[in-house]
């Protein structure tokens, strides 16, 4: 199939290319309680091709771009007639001109994970023994879940030469908890590991079945006022993918950010100072830039800028690829001691969200714990609705650290002072 | 002009029948769902232009689904070979179903399949692919220009437009149906900075059909400046209960996602849905009756033949003047539930597993004229431009966000703008509350629905104005 949209690229004129084929296998468990709803295999390729025609209009160089996909099972005519159509597209893609990045030619790199060479189908099961394994008193329990052990093999390669192949392994999914009493609640939770690692997965749903006992118990709402909210575990990807977003080429280049390297992007002020850094998921970006770990912030200053080929090209900066995880360095304040009298600690969000242009952030509280007296009361409902710039000079991060695939960080951010909507 | 059937489909129909002939001597039932699916995705901004097809949320590819006495068991693939059928069936034997027997199934009655066949087309007036990207691309940038030069402070303007055109295919023991659709969408929108923030906002459109939907689209543009320049001067809302009239984008919003996806019946099944106990009771004002279905004659980017697992598409009434009468069922959870398949078992595309999911989804008109409903407010706001909502079907609680909401104090607009807003509350307070409903229905798809947080299809939602007591903050 490489070779049919080759040998169309060719036949088509085309001189500047790049084919991404993505081999996936995907072993899929679906659970209602403990009895299994139904089982799925999927087997599925994809042969993306970027188009690229260059032309000049008034003296001025333009490089057009169009993405067509090659179908498994279409003829070399097929083919043909689609890389046509794209190349046609691509003189109305009237961009200016980018230099695509230098070639890369490696063998294939195996994958780091011990979730390689592992059976897809007795990964899943594993996963799921693991969580059907906690448990379960009738009262509060897991209610339904989705497994999906998915592995991929990518292979990369283009009209400047490059050709690298490499593959990636990972177990994601969701589950619901549910406690029936008093109140009969739920509550939603989304994982994603990249190592084989079922009892991490375990010990998660365990924390979910007792929140959501915690949730069956909650009877009132917090008050409407200001409060000092504790955001916690997953919800804090979101909260720093702000910095991640505004300083991303894409956004910098046509002024939707005004961030340059070397910005203070963190007022000075009482709080944590924020040390984040981009970490490299995958060797390669999807066009061809080797990638590699990067330092985003230091002390609350942004230390470089990221993105794909042509916008940083446009920015005259060296293209970095996209990163779809960020570390961030752990704070001074051991979780327990953030949890001073009246912080209300968000154990849960319906749908936590923050605006990247406007740095507005909340959402409604499907959990939260109020120290009262020492004893963390359990009250539910109410929404968050805070700005960012308001309050990033006065963060405490906790001691304790949260890993998932999307974040490495703090598991706690105390946030001074944010209105919450309530009784 | 109707959609053409898929060379494609037509050329493949006699494997895909070699495969299940072969599946239906093993098992008690078996079905295969195969697609192939032309989309292409047009935008303009500051960052450029774009032209690229799209595969996401749909691509040639097949499912297979079998019944194996306890439950079905799925198998997806991109194409299919006559010489691959032994291999497929042999994965599917042994790998898929005997790799997870140790597991209890979760009892489910086999499909009646009781026998239907026909091939149906949907009508466009623009084919997109004949219309060609030089004219779309220019429509796009002379919107987008025109649309700089009303006010020196935008940022931006971008405008996009896409469209999808799908072939489905569904054979099974007694049904072989073919469909063939073409569905368009797309948006305007600006941005606007003041100091450090940058504001937005947006108008999307939607139609079955094709490329026609661009006609109007330099109509938008005054509303959407009007929209981002007021949000310049927007404020923080105080949190509170306020007398609040929604615009039918926001009355689309509270209908599927405050409300519709707890009458998806799988989580029935799931015990996950407190709509279960109201079947027959009241839960909205006895202005409000509600309709989801893709066969409702509100036809929008939903409108389809049949869903993906074989069963015809429907027109359910949900909410009758009130009181919950119905929810929508896939082929599965209603086979558990003993109802009849609402013809709302969908895919994000056909490699993925079917849920219960919405179509078009909409509350009906009312009497009242929008004048009439703003005079009628002591204090409150007119809520506009919703821009995420998630659902809660076990407790009905309500998460939905409006960019803005203008304020209306003794009965007119004071020209003062709050943003953003969360919409918060419980599902029937608020449906009950609804004390005026207007007098047209609009709908709208140009979004994605999500189940949980990915599962993504395309729906439709609507309504009129409607005026309801609303916990903002």
């Amino acid at each position: 199939m490489l070779q049919l949209i080759r040998n169309a690229l060719e036949q088509e004129n085309v001189a500047v290319w790049q084919i991404r084929k993505t081999e996936t296998r995907r072993a899929e468990l679906y659970f209602i309680k403990k009895k299994l709803d139904i089982p799925r295999l999927a087997v599925m390729n994809e042969y993306q091709v970027s188009v690229y025609r260059d032309f000049e209009e008034n003296g001025q160089k333009y490089r057009g771009m169009s993405v067509m996909y090659a179908e498994e099972g279409q003829t070399e005519k097929q083919i043909r007639e689609k890389v046509r159509n794209a190349y046609f597209a691509a003189q109305y893609v009237k961009n200016p001109y980018y230099d695509l990045p230098d070639p890369v030619r490696e063998a294939k790199q195996e994958s780091k994970s011990d979730l390689a060479g592992r059976d897809l189908q007795e990964t899943a099961n594993a996963f799921a023994d693991a969580v059907l394994d906690v448990p379960d008193d009738g009262e509060a329990f897991v209610n339904s879940l989705e497994i999906f052990a998915i592995r991929s093999e990518v292979t990369l390669v283009s009209s400047a030469g490059t050709n690298v192949c490499y593959e990636t392994n990972k177990v994601e999914g969701e589950f619901v908890t549910q406690c029936v009493r008093p109140v009969d609640v739920e509550q939603y939770r989304q994982f994603a590991y990249d190592s084989f690692d079922t009892q991490a997965l375990k010990d998660k749903v365990a924390s979910a079945v007792a929140d959501v006992r915690m949730r069956a118990n909650a009877t009132d709402m917090p008050k409407t006022g200001k409060h000092d909210i504790l955001l916690t575990g997953e919800n804090l990807k979101i909260f720093f993918e702000y910095y991640l977003i505004r300083a991303n080429a894409s956004v910098i280049f046509p002024g939707y950010s005004t961030w340059k390297t070397g910005d203070r992007v963190q007022e000075a002020g009482t709080g944590e100072k924020l040390n984040i850094d981009l970490l490299a998921t995958e060797p390669y970006s999807v066009d061809g830039v080797p990638m590699k770990d990067m330092v985003l912030t230091e002390d609350g200053v942004l230390r470089n800028i990221w993105g794909a080929t042509r916008f940083m090209r446009y920015l005259n900066e060296t293209p970095t690829g996209s990163y779809e995880k960020i570390r961030v360095k752990n704070g001074t304040v051991p979780f327990e001691q953030m949890k001073t009298e009246g912080t209300l600690e968000t154990v849960s969000f319906s749908d936590f969200q923050m605006d990247y242009f406007t740095g507005n952030f909340g959402g409604e509280m499907r959990l939260a714990l109020m120290k009262k007296d020492g004893k963390d009361i359990p009250l539910y409902g109410g929404s968050v609705n805070a700005k960012i710039s308001d309050c990033a000079d006065r963060l405490v991060f906790s001691t304790e650290r949260y890993e998932d695939s999307g974040y490495s960080g703090p598991y706690a951010v105390l946030i001074p002072g944010v209105a919450v909507a309530g009784e | 002009m109707k959609v053409e059937s898929s060379t494609y489909l037509r050329e493949m129909k006699p494997v895909f029948r070699q495969l299940l002939d072969a599946l239906l001597m093993k098992y008690g039932y078996a079905s295969i769902l195969a697609s192939d699916v032309e989309c292409k995705n047009y935008r303009v901004s500051a960052q450029g232009i774009s032209i690229n097809e799209s595969n996401g949320f749909g691509k040639r590819a097949f499912t297979v689904r079998v019944y194996n006495g306890g439950g079905y068991a799925e198998y997806s693939s991109v194409t299919l070979k006559a010489e691959d059928i032994p291999a497929v069936t042999d994965e599917i034997a042994n790998r898929l179903i005997e790799g997870t027997r140790n597991y209890e199934r979760l009892e489910t009655p086999v499909s009646g399949d009781e026998s239907i066949s026909f091939v149906k087309s949907t009508e466009y007036e623009i084919d997109p692919v004949a219309m060609g990207d030089e004219a779309i691309i220019g429509k796009l940038v002379g919107t987008r220009l025109k649309g700089m030069a009303m006010d020196e402070r935008l940022l931006d303007t971008s405008c996009s437009f896409g469209f999808q055109k799908y072939h489905k295919l569904f054979m099974s023991g007694n049904r072989d149906m073919e469909q063939n659709v073409l569905y368009a969408d797309g948006h305007v929108a600006m941005m606007a900075r003041k100091d450090a923030e940058i504001k937005d906002g947006y108008k999307s459109f939607s139609c079955l059909g094709g490329a026609e939907v661009l006609d109007r689209i330099e109509d938008y543009l005054p509303e959407v400046l009007k929209n981002v320049t007021d949000l310049l001067e927007s404020e923080p809302i105080v949190p509170g209960e306020y007398e609040c009239i929604c615009t039918p984008e926001v009355t689309g919003m509270i209908v599927h996602e405050a409300f519709g996806h707890g009458v998806e019946m799988d989580m029935f099944v799931k015990d996950r849905a407190l709509a279960k106990e109201f079947m027959g009771k009241r839960v909205a004002s006895d202005l409000i009756t509600m309709r989801d279905g893709a066969a409702t004659g509100y036809d929008d980017v939903a409108t389809f033949f049949f869903d993906d697992e074989g069963n015809p598409a429907s027109d359910t009434l949900v909410i009758d003047k009130g009181i919950l009468v119905s929810g929508y069922a896939d082929e599965v959870s209603a086979g558990r539930l003993g109802v009849k398949a609402t013809g709302n078992g969908r895919r994000e595309s056909v490699d993925h597993k079917a849920y219960t999911r919405m179509t078009n989804t909409y509350f009906l008109e009312g009497n009242d004229e929008l004048e009439d409903m703003i005079a009628s407010v002591k204090y409150g706001f007119l809520l506009d431009n919703p821009s995420s909502g998630m659902e809660d079907p076990k407790n009905w609680g309500i998460q939905c966000m409006v960019s803005f909401g203008r304020e209306i104090r003794d009965g007119k607009l004071t020209g003062k703008v709050c943003s953003p807003i969360v919409l918060s509350g419980y599902v029937p307070d608020l449906l009950k509350s609804i004390s005026m409903v207007g007098r047209n229905v609009e709908h709208n798809g140009a979004g994605y629905c999500g189940k949980g947080h990915k599962e993504w299809v395309k729906v439709s939602d609507g309504g009129p104005y409607i005026k309801a007591k609303i916990r903002l903050g």
